[in-house]
């Protein structure tokens, strides 16, 4: 049983080790955010919020400040994790980026109507997925002020 | 001399001849048994001279009368008393009477005909008896009684007459004024004794043409339908009523009638009443009804659509083309009478009907794009208008016309499924082709980053490459999406302030710097278009203008709109490196480009946009150039 003592900052959620480990960095690059849960699943991504399964036990006041969801995943997709968090009354307050590969994505406008709090194109230029990557965490985890605290 | 009392001893011969009275005895086959003195001297006979003769041989028609008619008008009298075993008292006759030196004298007679019956009541003689009236035709001045009698004579002496005096006068006046064509014939004879104005017109003949003659001499009947009319009459007890026929007047015209034919009686002689409804005008007119409506039936028929006509009330079939027996596989026979749950699973006769009633309690048409129907060569797809028939303010009926689009239907539904597939397909590149490409760009740069220091000058400038040419297949994919997704967007047409797109467009390229050219912009309309495309448009060729200009001294854009015909025709030019013109038919297509990476920058996608998004709204797209020198892009929008 993985234990998560510290406040979780970020969960992201991406199954994309690469697109992972982009993300991470360009976070970690902003100096701004320490504690980062990286899940591989939609489904891996429930259990640790609601403590179910792998991650039974774990506290789950333990709330991250930001949940980054990747919309298309093996399994559980972003699009049913996004639901079940926002049905939720002990998570619907988390706010939710999702990462899209595309401005076109028809999926973000369903993301929209669930209530996700933004969204991001992920570019294929560097520079500009460290950018809006780093200004969404300066927002988000930094600016702002989370009614749940 | 001595005077006989007994009644055997009575010389009824001498008596019968001596009596002052004009009597003649006839046998019943009308050969002359006896006749009074009185008769004989009238008639300017002698007694051997007649007996034992035929009547008629004794006493012909006189040749130099042409409408002698004593001879007929006597003969039918006598058939009549010898058939009926009554009396029979004849008209005033005119019978002109032959004197020894064969000439013959004008006579008139008021004749009576009596059979004398034996035990058994057969005929055993005929009394003829007879008035010489001639002598009245002399006398003028003389008793009223005298006079009426004379006038009489003259005014019966004609057909038409006998009926002024033996009927009523209302009567008479009717019978001149009816339209309808009225005629009196001879019962025995069949020769017509009196007809009215419309009579003579309808068979174009006048009254003096026909009276005395018969239709068949007139040519007004033939034989067939003489005997036809006779049977009818025979069958019917003396009458026809409404005998549909078609009868020639005198010009050979043919003319179509409906007949009714009555016996009358006056005094002792009968006559038949017919009256004659001219129906060839109508007869005409339901001719051009039948034939207009075989033209529409026709029509009706030999439309490819089903077409079929229901009764507002209960929604039964009144009407069924061709075309719809074949869709539903019924005749109209079949389905005739019937209504939808007839034929059809309940679910869907449900739906027709409550589709009917709405129909008909709107009283507007109703238009179902996409109707299922089961038909006996399965499941097909129609189109189907429903209009109400309004008559005086009442619903009357239903009509239905409705198109098989099953195989449209099937390209319909291929062509979106097809479409739903490359909706998927482009999602599945922007989402999976972009993600390798994000890992080497992404995975080069933290290379440069993190190993910079173990990199030389070419080291460097080859990952420079690869991440450069992975950011351009980025924008590659992005733009063709774009592009593709441009096939299916609706246009959202409104006001469009052209004018107001280019100036802000023009601020935002300048407030980046992007160019250091010159704008000359004419004053743009505002026009009907989806501002969001108009003004892709507009950002492509004013970056194009400004990319392909950019290495010019002196870089000038000018904008300009001219009205030609329905159109506005909108031109963007510049003074830039421009395009050998023959390559002008490749510059709209996608990926095309005319110039290479190194020289401009570019996808070759934009171009492709604009030209889409052009047809979109009715234009086209055109351009001119010259290398070196410069190019002009055209595009026109309709009006409206």
């Amino acid at each position: 049983m993985k234990q998560h003592l510290a406040e979780i900052e970020i969960l992201l959620v991406e199954d994309s080790p690469y697109d992972a480990e982009l993300t991470i960095r360009a976070l970690r690059k902003s100096n701004l955010v320490n504690n980062i849960v990286h899940l591989t699943d939609g489904a891996e991504a429930l259990d640790f919020i609601f403590g179910e399964g792998e991650y039974s036990g774990r506290d789950i006041n333990n709330r991250p400040k930001l949940v980054l969801l990747d919309l298309k995943m093996p399994k559980v997709n972003g699009i049913e994790v996004l639901s079940r968090l926002k049905a939720h009354d002990h998570t619907k307050l988390i706010p939710v980026v999702v990462l899209t590969s595309s401005n076109e994505d028809p999926d973000v406008v369903a993301c929209y109507e669930l209530g996700v709090n933004s969204y991001i194109v992920k570019p294929v230029d560097f520079e500009g997925f460290t950018k809006a990557v780093g200004e969404l965490g300066l927002y988000w985890v930094v600016l702002n002020q989370s009614p749940i605290r | 001399m001595a005077e006989s009392t007994s009644h055997a001893a009575i010389d009824y011969q001498m008596v019968m001849e001596s009596a002052p009275d004009l009597y003649l005895l006839l046998s019943p086959g009308l050969i002359i048994i006896g006749a009074s003195d009185a008769y004989l001297t009238a008639t300017l006979t002698k007694r051997e001279d007649v007996m034992g003769r035929h009547l008629f041989e004794v006493f012909p028609d006189n040749p130099g009368d042409p409408n002698a008619d004593g001879v007929r008008n006597l003969k039918a009298s006598l058939d009549f008393v010898l058939q009926h075993r009554t009396h029979h008292k004849m008209a005033i006759q005119k019978y002109d009477i032959r004197t020894p030196d064969g000439v013959f004298e004008e006579r008139f007679w008021s004749p009576l005909n009596k059979p004398v019956l034996d035990a058994n009541g057969n005929v055993c003689y005929v009394i003829h008896r007879v008035e010489d009236v001639t002598e009245l035709e002399d006398l003028r001045d003389v008793t009223l009684q005298q006079q009426v009698k004379y006038n009489e004579l003259q005014a019966l002496h004609k057909g038409q007459e006998i009926l002024l005096k033996k009927t009523e006068d209302h009567f008479f006046a009717i019978f001149n004024l009816s339209p309808i064509a009225l005629s009196m014939t001879d019962v025995v004879s069949s020769t017509y004794i009196y007809v009215n104005k419309a009579f003579e017109e309808l068979f174009k003949m006048d009254a003096a043409t026909i009276i005395g003659r018969t239709a068949f001499e007139l040519g007004i009947t033939n034989s067939a339908q003489r005997s036809e009319t006779l049977k009818k009459m025979f069958e019917s007890g003396g009458r026809v009523f409404g005998l549909e026929s078609e009868l020639g007047a005198a010009d050979g015209s043919r003319v179509q009638v409906l007949v009714s034919i009555e016996l009358i009686e006056f005094d002792y002689s009968n006559y038949l009443l017919s009256s004659i409804v001219d129906i060839t005008a109508r007869r005409s007119m339901e001719d051009e009804l039948r034939k207009t409506n075989e033209f529409l039936d026709t029509i009706l028929e030999n439309i490819p659509n089903m077409i079929f006509v229901k009764d507002a009330e209960h929604l039964r079939f009144l009407r069924v083309n061709k075309a719809g027996e074949q869709l539903i596989g019924l005749t109209e026979e079949e389905l005739l009478g019937k209504n939808d749950f007839d034929f059809f699973p309940q679910e869907q006769a449900e739906f027709f009907v409550n589709a009917d009633r709405l129909v008909l309690e709107n009283r507007t048409l109703l238009n179902i794009e996409e109707e299922p129907i089961q038909t006996a060569s399965g499941q097909r797809w129609l189109h189907t208008q429903k209009i109400p028939v309004v008559e005086n303010g009442k619903t009357l009926y239903l009509v239905g016309i409705s198109e098989d689009i099953t195989e449209y239907k099937k390209q319909k539904d291929a062509v979106n499924r097809l479409n739903k597939e490359l909706e998927s397909f482009t999602y599945t590149v922007s989402h999976d082709l972009r993600a390798p490409l994000r890992a080497i760009n992404g995975y080069s740069k933290m290379l440069l980053e993190d190993y910079h220091k173990h990199l030389d000058t070419e080291g460097k400038r080859l990952l420079d490459v690869i991440c450069s040419n992975a950011e351009r297949m980025g924008k590659l994919i992005d733009e063709l999406l774009s592009f593709s997704r441009l096939g299916k967007k609706e246009l959202k047409k409104t006001d469009t302030d052209l004018e107001k797109i280019v100036s802000g467009l023009i601020h935002e390229l300048t407030l980046f710097g992007y160019h250091n050219a010159k704008f000359k912009v004419d004053p743009l309309p505002v026009i009907q278009a989806d501002p969001v495309l108009m003004k892709q448009v507009l950002t492509n060729l004013i970056s194009n203008a400004l990319k392909y200009s950019s290495k010019s001294n002196e870089p000038l854009v000018k904008i300009g709109c001219e009205h030609k015909g329905e159109n506005f025709v909108f031109s963007i030019s510049d003074n830039g490196v421009g395009f050998d013109m023959r390559y002008v038919h490749k510059l709209f297509n996608v990926f095309q480009r005319l110039h290479t990476n190194d020289e401009f920058e570019g996808t070759g996608v934009g171009l492709a946009i604009v030209q889409r998004i052009i047809h979109k709204h009715g234009g086209t797209v055109w351009a001119t150039a010259k290398q070196n020198e410069g190019a002009t892009f055209y595009f026109s929008i309709p009006h409206q």
